[in-house]
């Protein structure tokens, strides 16, 4: 029976559990060295790609503030423009005497001609004049022009009163 | 003594392989977390990049839309509410007003104005004299002019033919606005709301400057030619 000797040295043996794992290892180990370059390729790569995205948004931004830049004069402008419109708005809020100045003169136009109001007294706070009419068909046809008028919502009379000399004298409270 | 030999041998076999696959997950952990980080940092630059550049588009958009108009616009809004006491111009359209409603103005008085935050005032009072009818239209148009004026109080009354009305009115100034937005931030164009009381703010009668030219000076006249 013969027996097979190996006089290398027991690490130049290419045989055994060990040797086979560490083959099966070293198998693994060139693929995973592999599949990592890729890897570390890919990500390199991608990261490359981003950065070229970077550059050019930036390189846009960059570009498009110059543009907004120049139009800082109009930009000012608009600012400006709101900024009066938004005050102007707030002073016309506050703004109840011209506009009851604006519905007297209307209705002032229609009773010029049979009656005449020699009272106005116009604050925030109301509206009250004075009219006088020499005759009592006068006198309808304010009241009449008034309530046709739709002008005011309310018409409160404060004051009636007749004198043979002045004839008609009214005093009214008016609600817009 | 051979088969710890034969161990320490094999183990050297296996150690070297089992180190690189240790070093391989190292690495590979190391290049994913770096990797994705910088990735995300990247991506978080474009997004916000994009985002900067949308709103720089809009804008520019806007203000090229708007580039003609706002001229106008200011201008005229400036008029309307000035950034300085408008006394002087005030007075001069109510004159202005009163001549064009064939009224006449007396006892004009000019109060010390009020700087406020946001709108000063400066109230002025005058008596309108003329025809009832005159002085209400006069009234009436009071609004129509710029700078805005107000009126804030009025008592008409009829005295032996003569109509007379003490009024009291409000002319309003206000500060310039001190900055603009930042250029990354948006801008939007007027509301509807605004656009209508430009519109109504741009019938305001305008006050008319004239500007003197300047002239030669002229030789002194010989004081003794008379």
């Amino acid at each position: 029976m013969s027996t097979a000797i190996n006089l290398l040295p027991i690490e130049f043996q290419k045989k055994g559990p060990m040797f086979r794992a560490s083959e099966i290892l070293n198998k693994v180990l060139m693929v995973g060295y592999g599949v990592f370059v890729f890897f570390l390729l890919v990500m390199v790569g991608y990261g490359i790609y981003l950065k070229t995205q970077v550059n050019a948004k930036e390189s846009s931004n960059k570009n498009l503030s110059s543009q907004v830049g120049a139009l800082e004069t109009t930009e000012q402008g608009l600012v400006l423009v709101r900024d009066r419109l938004k005050k102007i708005s707030g002073v016309y809020a506050g703004e109840k005497v011209s506009n009851r100045l604006t519905t007297l003169q209307q209705f002032d136009s229609l009773v010029d001609s049979f009656t005449e109001i020699n009272q106005v007294d116009i604050n925030l706070e109301r509206a009250q004049i004075t009219a006088k009419a020499s005759s009592s068909a006068d006198l309808v046809k304010f009241m009449e022009t008034l309530i046709d008028s739709n002008l005011y919502k309310a018409v409160d009379l404060e004051s009636f009163v007749y004198t043979p000399k002045d004839g008609f004298t009214l005093s009214l409270n008016l609600l817009e | 003594m051979f088969d710890k030999d034969q161990k320490a041998s094999s183990l050297k076999i296996i150690a070297g392989p089992v180190g690189l696959l240790v070093l391989l997950v190292l690495l590979f952990f190391m290049s994913v977390k770096i990797g994705s980080a910088n990735i995300k940092n990247s991506k978080s630059l474009i997004s916000d990049l994009e985002g900067k550049n949308k709103t720089l588009t809009a804008k520019l958009g806007t203000l090229r839309e708007i580039e003609n108009d706002v001229s106008d616009a200011s201008d005229i809004t400036s008029v309307a509410l000035p950034q300085e006491n408008p006394a002087l111009v005030a007075v001069s359209q109510i004159k202005y007003l009163a001549s064009a409603n064939n009224t006449q103005i007396t006892n004009l008085e000019v109060g010390k104005g009020f700087a406020k935050e946001e709108v000063s005032e400066l109230n002025m009072g005058f008596d309108v004299s003329g025809q009832t009818s005159d002085i209400l239209r006069f009234l009436a148009s009071v609004k129509t002019v710029a700078p805005i004026v107000i009126v804030s109080d009025v008592s008409l009354s009829s005295l032996s033919g003569e109509n007379i009305a003490s009024t009291s009115v409000i002319a309003h100034w206000s500060d310039f606005p001190a900055k603009i937005p930042a250029l990354s931030e948006n801008i939007e164009t007027l509301t509807k709301e605004e656009e209508k009381l430009l519109s109504e703010v741009s019938e305001l009668v305008q006050p008319e400057f004239f500007e003197l030219e300047a002239q030669a000076p002229a030789p002194d006249r010989d004081p003794f030619s008379y």
